[in-house]
């Protein structure tokens, strides 16, 4: 028996692919281990290292729940050399996956209180891991709002949940946003931390975790702060290039803390206590 | 200890490499490296350290990883070293630099398994050093000597004509059983040997003590210096790729029709692309923030992961950095002292 090789992923075959955006740049690649017994479970918020054989890889962010195990669901946007091949590819075709990799959302420390998600874009993928589990767990859990936004109509992903599934839910509301309207668009048309403070969520009893582009974010955080949230009842992501996803690699550090083992969650608290180098 | 008359050291050498693959060092075209050598002839003994450290035989520049077959038909196989070797020679900082990867790679949740099956698989024979480098040898500063035989397996001491032969581990003893049968006791003669050599002053060493620098820099991210010492890095790596504890790697695939490779190969925090992102962004954008990330990353980062500074004062980046960005001159600059006598 070898010993265990973590660099070592594991093959799963692509089941099927749902495009997100009107554009077709945002994918959900839905896949299951071509070996069923491979050991992987992950908690909302981890990642995953995917493989295009011949390519390489590059972390991926999972959007699946952990209380709905199988197929994993990847969403991925078309950006660079990996992300376009694994965009050409077609169900039936086989990836490695290898993880789950990182920390994870404080889904204890949530417990009772009402959650406040922002997210932006692509950034919704980690978010929506999170958003399922909770509604798989409603109980434990307050009042649910679910601030989204994105460049145009057409850009907004999960559109399902975000029209049907989730506005049904239980104490939940779905407020979106969009930088551009079209004629069919009803909803608001704003930037997402304009957006937030026109909703003006109330601080008290809130954790905010909020996902998407960095200048969306960098302005998202200021505008919590001006409505009262504390360092600690935010939460976000980061992402850095990384090549092992296991701490040796040498790349995803912000000073001491590596994104891949310490990360990719932190508190704005934490964010505060490192250097600016992300 | 064990003693080994200086006119059998080659007979020794020989010995080894005989039962196993011997990488020793050898003079080639003009520097001393590293290399596997056939018998105890080609071997260099006067040398002060090899230019590049030993770090390639555990963490090769290019290593393949596994093979495969792209998808659809996708399959995956297995690639693991299974090179005996011993490697000869190796001086203490070298030898250092060895148990601080060890660290990286072995440590924490997660063991890398080329990095582990290679440290099996090799029995070092450390070789203390009788003359370090006045101008680049720095081991002192971080609490090594000339002498230290951390993480070697046997450790051999020179003294005129003969060397004190010192069995550290299991591995040390099965090597000393099976080539140097019968060789003599050295006894208080070996003791003071060693002694020696742990006492051995490195005067660079002492005048670039980093002392209490690790934490001093907790609060200097900041600091002007790294935008004043990064004007005249010119990006070219060779620090990078000649220090014995840089470790950092990309993974590259290369693949044909119906074969590929997945490489794990050297890189270099001074390199521009080293943190681009798919997208563009790249948030070390310049040489200062580059330049910072690598003394950082030795000073300070690595210290509050792993409680030990990521430098073992070989000297390397003193002799072969072409502007003087050298770690022996950054830690005298941040400390406001002077590296020359």
């Amino acid at each position: 028996m070898p010993e265990a090789n973590p660099m070592m992923p594991h093959l799963a075959r692509i089941e099927e692919i749902v495009a997100e955006t009107a554009s077709g740049d945002v994918k959900t690649f839905r896949v299951q281990f071509l070996d069923p017994e491979v050991p992987f479970s992950h908690l909302p918020g981890q990642c995953a290292m995917v493989s295009v054989l011949g390519v390489g890889e590059a972390m991926i962010s999972i959007s699946s729940s952990p209380t709905r195990p199988r197929p994993l669901e990847l969403a991925v946007k078309q950006v660079g050399r990996l992300t376009t091949r694994l965009h050409e590819m077609e169900p039936g075709d086989v990836i490695g996956v290898r993880g789950p990799y990182g920390n994870h959302f404080p889904v204890e420390d949530m417990k009772g209180k009402d959650l406040l998600f922002i997210g932006g874009g692509i950034g919704l993928a980690p978010l929506r891991s999170l958003i399922n589990y909770v509604l798989d767990n409603r109980g434990d859990y307050g009042k649910i709002d679910i601030i989204y936004g994105a460049r145009s109509p057409g850009d907004l992903c999960f559109k399902r949940e975000l029209y049907d599934e989730w506005p049904a839910a239980p104490d939940t509301r779905v407020l979106l946003t969009v930088d551009r309207g079209d004629e069919d668009w009803k909803g608001a048309v704003a930037l997402v931390p304009h957006f937030l403070e026109q909703v003006h969520p109330d601080p008290q009893g809130k954790v905010a975790i909020t996902c998407g582009p960095p200048i969306m974010i960098k302005f998202t955080l200021e505008s919590l702060k001006k409505l009262g949230f504390a360092d600690e009842q935010i939460v976000t992501t980061l992402e850095l290039k990384m090549q092992c996803g296991i701490g040796k690699c040498g790349r995803c550090n912000i000073g001491s803390r590596y994104v891949c083992l310490d990360g990719p969650v932190f508190t704005l608290a934490q964010l505060k206590a490192m250097p600016a180098e992300y | 200890m064990r003693c080994l008359e200086r006119k059998d050291l080659r007979a020794f050498l020989d010995k080894l490499a005989s039962t196993a693959s011997l990488v020793a060092p050898v003079r080639e075209d003009g520097v001393v490296v590293f290399r596997p050598v056939p018998s105890g002839e080609q071997v260099e003994l006067d040398y002060v350290n090899p230019v590049r450290s030993a770090k390639e035989f555990f963490f090769p520049q290019t290593e393949v990883m596994f093979r495969f077959l792209p998808s659809p038909m996708a399959s995956i196989t297995p690639v693991e070293p299974d090179r005996q070797i011993v490697l000869f020679g190796i001086r203490p900082c070298d030898l250092a630099a060895l148990s601080l990867l060890d660290e990286v790679f072995l440590g924490g949740d997660y063991r890398d398994a080329y990095w582990g099956r290679r440290r099996e698989l090799t029995t070092l024979v450390g070789l203390a050093c009788e003359r370090p480098d006045e101008s680049s040898c720095f081991c002192t500063a971080f609490g090594i000597t000339p002498g230290t035989a951390e993480g070697a397996d046997v450790m051999l001491y020179p003294a005129g004509d003969w060397l004190g032969v010192e069995v550290l581990t299991p591995k040390g003893q099965a090597l000393v059983d099976g080539a140097l049968p019968g060789a003599g006791e050295a006894g208080e003669a070996g003791e003071r040997v060693k002694q020696e050599y742990l006492n051995r002053a490195v005067p660079l060493g002492e005048r670039v003590r980093p002392g209490e620098l690790s934490k001093e820099l907790d609060d200097r991210f900041d600091d002007p210096y790294w935008e004043e010492a990064s004007r005249r890095c010119l990006g070219c790596g060779i620090c990078t790729y000649l220090c014995p504890t840089c470790h950092c790697f990309l993974v590259t695939d290369v693949a044909k029709r119906d074969d590929g490779v997945r490489l794990r190969c050297w890189d270099s925090c001074q390199f521009k692309d080293f943190l681009l992102m798919a997208g563009g962004h790249n948030p070390r954008p310049t040489r200062k923030e580059r330049t910072r990330q690598r003394f950082l990353h030795k000073l300070n980062y690595f210290v509050h992961r792993y409680g030990r500074y990521l430098c073992t004062g070989c000297g390397r980046c003193v002799q072969h950095c072409p502007v003087g960005l050298d770690m022996a001159t950054v830690i005298a600059d941040l400390r406001g002292v002077t590296q020359h006598a």
